[in-house]
């Protein structure tokens, strides 16, 4: 085991490396100048202007002593200063990212137990009423963009029925000492709803393919033969057997969820890394945009390592090594 | 079968049954917790909530552009502040002259100027402040700027490299801040002189500004601001759930109503146009350093341009594009005491503007609908940033009222790095509007040819030349405006509608505000391009309605 986290543990750090060149490189060849970017805010900057902000971006350089500068400066810790925010990278990913990952991640958690019940309840009553509703929901939302949900969310929880918030992570005007956690909770709810309720459809579909599979197994007729009742055999046959798939799908539904919270994260005023993605890649602020990149993929990773271990718990057979993972 | 069934749900319901009561728990245990600490029914009304657009932009430093779109009427003082009718006046600055040749300009301060902090604002700070920003060089530009020198406590002298009127612009733009306490962390802790002090900055959400009790002007009725951190959208729905008082609209969503809410249409300088390259094709310049085709061989025609100066109907696209919420456009600065009003014309003389064509030589000979002269067809491209949906409705409101004139347009919405390589090619939807007028000089000088992103038409005219360079090198307001109102039209030639028009201005956005009917906004001053700010230059006159 401990060999095998060893040997995670490097190839973690050949992806970062590789990641990073590779963001790297596709932002050096995509057609973004950092400089116009900037400069569409006031097009009558004057030339010397022009030349100090050049020369402050650094793009006057060769994108290899660009990149070795970046990474030089990584390896002592230090992740740079953001080129858009004037702000040492790590403080805004600071400020950010708990906000983030605590959105994410009860949106994830959420979606996950929700769309799991829901797949197998579907498989179970394959062909019934509640079937077709489960189905039904899951294909409207998975057409549904994120912002239109929350918009929606927005305008029923917030503006009709005002049970909720309209959006930020705290009460409007009021001081961050007098914020309480109740507070927080009520402003958290919307979004993280917006981002669960989209997540469910994913899981829940894939969930009920894999348990209908399932349920058509010779070894789930002959249970059925054998008088096991539905519960029984969810129990003995249907659980362990879905469960497995459904936890990959959801780690790797990860990477998805930055995308769908940088809309929940706009529309609700809740900052998080999501927006901050969006910007340092539209404006072309490397730094930033490296350093979230790198923050994002250790936590995919991480999630992903999480699902493997997980796994082997569940399935003896990997344990064994009969399969591999 | 049916008995599974019932077990399925004994087991299964309890679990949501748990679920629905604990998000039921959730919902009604937090309701009654107060969401807004403002109530507009209660009592004396002294605080109020703004959902405004993205009020952070600059964070409140100097030198991240805090200023440049004229935020620093809230939370810092300036050298010179303009006034409602657009003379500069001294804000720090108790006296201030030019010297006749242009090249000195001289400020005294007045003593009673505190930061935030109870600090007094000092010349050294003034100093400070702007040797800082030369040296940054890029949130304002102070290339022209020679040497800066301080004498006695409370006179500061700026010796410029050239004359230049326009630094008006910089002087009541860029904010003082406290030599002791600025630092790499000063948006952290942004002390200024303006009449409020930002006392909560949430990135991403909210900005809590409270009232400066050192500020040394009038003191204003509103004690706390709260600017929400929304989009139009989100900004929108706030409004309608009854959390803001004041809250920037699209033209889009004008046509609701919101009770206790009233529209407010103010007026901007915030223009749109086309930029109509003046040069025939084949040449080469640079924007911003990369070398770009220049010149379009139809639009360097002087009759396709006055053509659709005269031909489009303003009004029309205006009411097309913004539903009516804007005024027609002659050039970028219209309604400034720097614009010449001799030069606002009657549009939307399409049988006039065709019959031009005509004179000229551009005929439709083929009866495609669209012109020609010499071979060669009256058609070209128009680009627009396809992400800006104003920018991309006007210009498709102006390809198809030129269709009627027989000159074909077709519109590309593109990103800016793009138009920044197609610009000095093609037409492009251009915007800009500022309460100085430096940018004539930016978009007609030859002078500034192949300069950054300025004079994109590649506009040279010797006479208007001679005119702006007069304008830059007066000593007094009064005198520049005299040259910039020539340079406009001068009773032959210059820039303006009437005469070589490389760009045809066409519309000045009006910028809407929902505002709570208790809340007077006062007479505002002339609004900019940049959506936020302009509401705030007056905002220690802002009152209760009683």
């Amino acid at each position: 085991m401990s060999q095998k986290i060893l040997m995670r543990f490097l190839r973690m750090i050949t992806l970062m490396f590789g990641l990073s060149i590779l963001t790297f490189w596709l932002l050096h060849l995509s057609p973004i100048d950092p400089v116009n970017a900037y400069a569409v805010s006031d097009t009558s900057m004057s030339q010397e202007q022009l030349e100090k902000l050049k020369e402050y971006w650094g793009v006057d350089k060769s994108p290899v002593k660009q990149y070795f500068s970046w990474a030089g400066a990584l390896l002592r810790g230090d992740f740079g200063v953001s080129k858009l925010y004037r702000t040492p990278v790590i403080n805004i990913i600071k400020s950010r990212a708990m906000t983030s990952f605590v959105l994410m991640g009860t949106a994830w958690l959420l979606s996950g137990v929700l769309g799991y019940i829901l797949g197998a309840v579907a498989a179970m009553k394959r062909g019934k009423l509640l079937d077709r509703f489960i189905k039904w929901y899951s294909y409207i939302l998975v057409s549904i963009p994120t912002f239109l949900l929350a918009l929606i969310l927005l305008l029923v929880f917030a503006v009709w029925l005002g049970i909720f918030p309209i959006g930020l992570t705290k009460p409007i005007g009021l001081a961050n000492a007098d914020v309480t956690l109740a507070d927080r909770l009520r402003h958290f709810i919307l979004p993280a709803l917006t981002l669960s309720l989209l997540g469910v459809a994913n899981i829940a579909m894939h969930t009920r393919e894999k348990m209908i599979d399932i349920l058509n197994t010779e070894y789930v007729t002959f249970a059925r033969a054998r008088g096991e009742t539905s519960w029984q055999i969810f129990k003995n046959h249907g659980f362990r057997n879905s469960i497995i798939p459904a936890i990959s799908i959801q780690f790797a539904y990860f990477s998805e969820l930055f995308g769908g919270s940088v809309l929940a994260e706009q529309v609700f005023a809740y900052p998080g890394l999501g927006i901050t993605l969006t910007n340092a890649g539209l404006k072309g602020d490397l730094p930033l945009l490296l350093g979230i990149i790198l923050i994002a993929s250790l936590f995919v990773f991480i999630g992903n390592f999480i699902a493997d271990i997980l796994n082997t718990i569940i399935d003896p057979r990997m344990k064994r090594g009969d399969i591999r993972c | 079968m049916n008995k599974s069934k019932n077990l399925l749900w004994n087991r299964i319901g309890p679990l949501l049954m748990s679920m629905l009561l604990l998000l039921v728990f959730i919902l009604s245990g937090c309701s009654p917790s107060p969401t807004i600490s403002k109530s507009p029914e209660e009592g004396k009304k002294d605080e109020l909530v703004l959902a405004v657009g993205m009020a952070d932009y600059g964070m409140f430093d100097p030198k991240k552009t805090w200023g440049a779109i004229g935020q620093i009427r809230l939370t810092h003082s300036s050298l010179l502040k303009p006034t409602k009718d657009l003379t500069f006046v001294g804000d720090l600055a108790k006296s201030f002259e030019t010297s006749k040749d242009g090249y000195t300009w001289t400020f005294k301060i007045r003593n009673d100027a505190k930061f935030s902090n109870g600090d007094p604002v000092t010349i050294e700070d003034v100093l400070f402040t702007y040797e800082m920003l030369k040296e940054d060089g890029i949130a304002f530009d102070l290339s022209f700027v020679d040497k800066i020198e301080i004498t006695g406590n409370d006179t500061i002298i700026f010796t410029l490299k050239e004359p230049r009127s326009t630094f008006i612009s910089q002087l009541s733009e860029i904010g003082i801040v406290p030599k002791h306490i600025y630092g790499d962390n000063y948006s952290g802790n942004p002390i200024g002189s303006g009449p409020y002090q930002v006392t909560q900055y949430n990135d991403g959400e909210q900005i809590i500004m409270d009232y400066n009790p050192y500020w040394y002007g009038d003191e204003p009725q509103f004690k706390k601001l709260t600017f929400l951190l929304l989009k139009e959208d989100a900004a929108f729905a706030a409004a309608k759930a009854g959390q803001v008082d004041i809250c920037y609209i699209p033209p889009k969503f004008a046509g609701q109503t919101i009770p206790g809410m009233t529209l407010h249409v103010l007026e901007s300088v915030d223009s749109r146009g086309i930029t109509l390259p003046v040069l025939p094709s084949g040449r080469t310049g640079n924007i911003n350093s990369n070398e770009v085709q220049v010149g379009n061989d139809i639009t360097s025609h002087l009759a396709i341009r006055q053509a659709l100066n005269i031909g489009l109907s303003r009004q029309g696209i205006i009411d097309v594009t913004m539903d009516g919420y804007g005024k027609a456009a002659y050039s970028i600065v219209d309604g400034t005491p720097w614009f010449n009003e001799k030069t606002v014309i009657e549009d939307g003389r399409i049988e006039e503007a065709k019959q031009l064509l005509a004179d000229a030589g551009w005929v439709d000979t083929n009866t495609d609908g669209i012109v020609e002269k010499d071979g060669l067809k009256a058609e070209f491209d128009l680009y627009f940033p396809s992400n800006d949906q104003l920018r991309g409705d006007i210009a498709l409101a102006v390809a198809d009222q030129a269709l009627g004139l027989g000159i074909k347009i077709n519109i590309m919405g593109a990103t800016w790095d793009e138009i920044f390589v197609q610009g000095k090619a093609n037409a492009c939807l251009w915007g800009g509007g500022r309460l100085h007028p430096h940018q004539l000089y930016t978009m007609y000088s030859s002078k500034v040819h192949n300069k950054g992103y300025n004079n994109m038409t590649h506009y040279a005219n010797p006479v208007v030349d001679d005119y702006l360079e007069k304008a830059m090198y007066a000593a007094t307001q009064e005198e520049a405006n005299k040259y910039w109102k020539l340079a406009q039209w001068d009773g032959k030639t210059g820039f303006s509608p009437l005469a070589d028009v490389p760009i045809v201005w066409l519309a000045r956005v009006g910028h809407l505000y929902l505002v709570n009917n208790k809340v007077n906004i006062g007479n505002q001053l002339m609004h900019t391009h940049g959506y936020e700010f302009g509401l705030f230059g007056n905002i220690t006159e802002w009152s209760i309605n009683q």
